[in-house]
């Protein structure tokens, strides 16, 4: 069974589908299809891992290793694990749904946007699957070209700006993380994740302290932490729907993910003694984007703030030093992955046909476009966490660790709760409801709404039945367990 | 009386001089003017397939001259780049490209850069250096038609005569002292437990002055973006590739090879320059809007770097791989902007790329791919020998150095991107003018794009072979 390099195909099938656009499909008709064909496939292999993956078993299963640099042990290294596997569903679910839902959008009229869309999807599927950390990197700084192409020509009217921004910003973290990895992988002299663990957990707690601050230079401006948080607004709002949906529901999470996959296991001292600094950035997070997001005009910018807001409890929820912490990061996660997709995907469905992203734009849109109405509901109601949503389970997940941690954390971060059904919904009200503005929108074609609704269904079934999720989470604990025991006095 | 075997080591400089000798016979003969280039090219190959590898390194000519597998990769990368820079000046369409005197120039300054890397003592070194730099200052001022090619020739001959004086004062006090230039008797000699005087060392440092201009290090970098901007283009593209190739592969071979023994007062100097190189690369090419001086601070960045791996000693195999990698992305590059340029109306603002995307999509696709590369991003191969230097570096405890290699590296990716904006993101009219395209750029520009791309997947294959070259450098 092990003969079929699976994730292998997975990783690298839509980067040789691309190859097969370029070379072979010229029409964009039938690259779109080609391409949903493409994505469909990855989709079905992934579902498939889920399938067969074994629960019990907390090392890295479906592992392919091929030989790369002989004279340095850095090898072609990849697996999956449970803290993976949930995002390289995610990222496959995702893809495919913005593939159909955005089959009209104007950036899908090119070819090259599809070919960069599905080699957007190779990196990222390499670089949720990793096991060794150079390739990790590889993976998660070669995002950096399809994204910087994605916003610089398909973007809005400010898109040299924004990409600039969002590249350098990155960019600027990567470097650090690379000189980290570097200084670990020398200490260890092995690349591979585990092993590092094995060794780097051991050291010294100012070599982890050291190595610490080079991967947090990077996962916090990728998550994006208070106060590196300033690219994503504006990558955000100039960013094509598509690029956005992508760029809110996987990319963030690649910070995230970098915690969790090597910061906390790798560097348990060093994590326990920047819990507190983490935790501080993270409420500061929460309550000041929560206070921007409620002040924007611009309805993709009041989803970005609220990103960044959501964000924070998964920073926090990570550090908090719980089993519940872990559960909430991955869960919140998750879900913000669905619905913050589905609400760039619906201002997108709007300023597809009146060309802005404006609120005052928008009024009473719910009468001429109802169907659409009810599915951003749904979603809105998810971001606010309202019981019954992903959205709820992740936050509740998140203030409960960060209850344990300190009690005045999750009292404040509660304010962003509050403040979250504030802003959400008065956006919701302001432009569904109210007098009509613009009489000539029409309600969601199929497309759009098989998108609007699958992800509102996921939203609404992750949150009647997160056991899916938290099932897989609960058995591998395993990597924590040392950074766990710091917590326990 | 000069045996057959030192005739076969040095069987490719013996072709190159009988070559330049004939076109320039030829050149008083012949009308026929494109068929000089291709001369040229032909000796070049035919050079490279001359280069004999001993099985183990062997001194000629009374000590002046090594033959090593070190030796033998060193000509045959020299002769590779130049045989490219040919092939872009067969490309350029302007008059004097056409000319003799000018395919002549540059073959005798390969005979120059051959003699430099085979040298194993400091006068066949320095003769190798003027063999070098002499036609490369006639190179320079070649377009007579133009004023900053006559410029930058005179401020380049002015500044690099001072640069040899420098050189030549310093092997003077290295002979003054110590009785001897040659390499090996200056490492047995303190390798017995001698101890440098100071004056020696003070010869050493002079003389790593002279080779320190040659590749535009700061704080000799000065003459670079002017010279890089008179000189015609396919000399741009030769200064920033044969010259250097060349001095890295003298340097490594020096101070690695025989003067290791001298590390604490090198290692230093060679990391404070790599250092004020990489910030003066970085940051001086930010306001530059014409390419020729880009790439000047670029190549000064890029320079940068590789000392950084030599200074680390054990980061040699990254800067030779950091070398060959330099080479390919800037011979690439110099191919694209010779493809852009239109016949007989020269532009070299970095508005020549506008628009690029519409009007030539895979020129474009070609130009972003080398641009990301030399920015160091994954998986292109400038993040691979980025990542080896790097590598070396904080393996040998250098962190102050890698911090700013790194910072240095974020700052220069803004100027790469700035051309990859011009290209894609700027809405433009598409307008096509009648560039002239030619078969040979486009060829190194494909075969720069193929090597930077895919050398990320196989890195074994390079690394074994520098590997195994720096072997016998110690042996």
């Amino acid at each position: 069974m092990m003969s079929i390099p699976l994730l292998t195909i997975n990783i690298f099938l839509p980067f040789f589908s691309a190859v097969i656009i370029l070379l072979g499909i010229g029409s964009i008709r039938a690259a779109k299809i080609f391409a949903v064909a493409s994505s469909v496939v990855t989709l079905i292999i992934s579902l498939y891992l889920y399938r067969s993956f074994s629960f019990d078993n907390h090392s890295y299963q479906f592992e392919d290793i091929f030989e790369w640099f002989e004279r340095r042990k850095i090898m072609y290294h990849v697996g999956v694990d449970a803290i993976s596997l949930p995002f390289i569903i995610l990222t496959n679910v995702l893809m495919p749904i913005a593939l159909i839902g955005g089959w009209n959008f104007s950036e899908f009229q090119s070819r090259n946007y599809v070919m960069l869309f599905l080699v957007l999807q190779t990196l990222i599927l390499g670089a949720f699957s990793a096991v060794d950390i150079i390739l990790f990197y590889v993976f998660f700084e070669a995002i950096l070209i399809p994204m910087f192409f994605i916003i610089g020509i398909w973007g809005g009217d400010n898109r040299v700006y924004a990409a600039y921004k969002f590249f350098l910003y990155t960019l600027f973290g990567s470097v650090f993380l690379l000189v980290a990895i570097v200084f670990a992988y020398y200490i260890a002299g092995t690349a591979n994740i585990p092993e590092l663990i094995a060794v780097i957990s051991k050291e010294s707690t100012v070599i982890q302290q050291l190595i610490w601050l080079g991967f947090f230079a990077s996962f916090a401006v990728k998550i994006p932490m208070w106060p590196v948080h300033t690219w994503l607004p504006d990558a955000h709002v100039e960013a094509p729907t598509t690029g956005s949906m992508i760029l809110a529901g996987i990319l963030l999470k690649m910070g995230g993910y970098g915690f969790l996959r090597v910061s906390l296991p790798m560097l348990p001292q060093a994590s326990h003694y920047f819990a507190d600094f983490v935790a501080v950035l993270s409420v500061i997070a929460i309550i000041y984007a929560s206070f921007v997001a409620f002040a924007q005009t611009n309805m993709k910018k009041t989803i970005a703030y609220s990103s960044i807001a959501h964000m924070g409890y998964v920073t926090l929820a990570i550090f908090s030093g719980t089993s519940y912490g872990i559960q909430g990061a991955v869960f919140q996660m998750i879900s913000h992955g669905l619905i913050s997709a589905g609400l760039f995907f619906a201002v997108g469905i709007l300023s597809e046909q009146t060309h802005s992203k404006e609120i005052k734009d928008y009024g009473g849109v719910a009468s001429v476009m109802p169907n659409f109405a009810i599915m951003l509901m749904i979603l809105i109601l998810g971001s606010v966490a309202l019981p019954g949503t992903s959205g709820f389970i992740g936050e509740f997940l998140s203030l409960i660790a960060a209850y344990h941690m300190k009690k005045i954390y999750a009292f404040l971060a509660v304010f962003g709760v509050i403040s979250g059904a504030v802003y959400m919904l008065s956006l919701y009200k302001n432009t569904m409801f109210g007098k009509l503005k613009n009489s000539k929108l029409r309600d969601v074609i199929f497309s759009e709404s098989f998108t609007l609704g699958v992800l509102a269904v996921l939203v609404v079934i992750l949150g009647v039945y997160p056991s899916v999720v938290t099932e897989l989470l609960g058995q591998s604990m395993q990597n924590f367990v040392e950074f766990f025991s710091l917590y326990k006095r | 009386m000069i045996d057959l075997i030192t005739v076969i080591y040095i069987l490719p400089e013996l072709i190159l001089a009988i070559a330049a000798i004939i076109l320039v016979l030829l050149g008083s003969i012949l009308k026929k003017k494109s068929f000089y280039g291709f001369f040229a090219a032909g000796t070049l190959i035919l050079a490279s397939f001359l280069v004999y590898e001993p099985n183990q390194p062997l001194m000629l000519l009374n000590g002046l001259a090594l033959a090593s597998s070190y030796v033998c990769v060193g000509k045959l990368v020299v002769l590779t780049a130049t045989l490219g820079v040919i092939i872009i000046s067969i490309g350029y369409k302007n008059d004097f490209s056409k000319d003799y005197e000018y395919y002549t120039l540059m073959l005798l300054a390969t005979i120059g850069a051959l003699v430099m890397i085979s040298s194993a003592d400091f006068l066949s070194l320095y003769v190798g250096i003027e063999l070098l730099s002499l036609p490369i200052y006639a190179l320079v001022a070649f377009n007579k038609k133009n004023i900053w090619s006559s410029e930058g020739g005179l401020k380049y001959f002015i500044l690099g005569i001072l640069a040899s004086v420098i050189l030549l004062y310093g092997v003077s006090l290295v002979y003054g002292f110590t009785g001897t230039t040659n390499f090996l008797v200056l490492k047995s000699m303190y390798s017995s437990g001698n101890v440098m005087s100071i004056a020696a060392g003070i010869g050493m440092v002079l003389i790593l002055c002279g080779l320190f201009f040659k590749i535009a290090a700061v704080p000799f970098y000065m003459w670079a973006p002017d010279v890089y901007q008179g000189a015609p283009l396919p000399v741009t593209a030769f200064l920033s590739t044969t010259p250097k190739a060349a001095t890295i592969f003298v340097l490594i071979k020096m101070l690695f090879g025989y003067f290791s023994w001298a590390a604490s007062i090198w290692q230093p100097i060679l990391l404070f320059v790599s250092c004020a190189s990489l910030i003066i690369g970085a940051v001086g090419a930010l306001l530059q809007t014409d390419i020729k001086r880009l790439l000047a601070y670029s190549s000064i960045g890029h320079i940068g770097f590789i000392l950084i791996g030599i200074a680390t000693m054990n980061g040699v195999n990254a800067s030779l791989f950091y070398l060959f990698v330099y080479l390919s992305m800037n011979l690439g590059i110099f191919a694209i902007i010779s493809l852009l340029q239109e016949p007989q109306k020269e532009n070299y603002e970095i508005s020549v790329f506008r628009g690029l995307a519409k009007t030539s999509p895979i020129l474009a696709f070609a130009t972003s791919v080398l641009l990301l590369s030399m920015a160091g991003i994954p998986p292109l191969a400038g993040f691979l020998v980025k990542f080896e230097v790097i590598t070396a570096s904080i393996f040998n405890d250098h962190y102050l150095a890698v911090i700013i290699a790194m910072l240095s590296a974020v700052i220069s990716a803004f100027y790469y991107l700035k051309i990859i904006k011009i290209m894609y993101f700027n809405n433009v009219e598409a307008q096509l003018s009648d560039r002239s395209f030619s078969i040979g750029n486009a060829f190194i520009a494909l075969v720069a794009v193929v090597l930077n791309s895919s050398l990320m997947f196989f890195p074994t294959v390079l690394e074994s072979w520098i590997a195994s070259a720096i072997r016998s450098l110690l042996g």
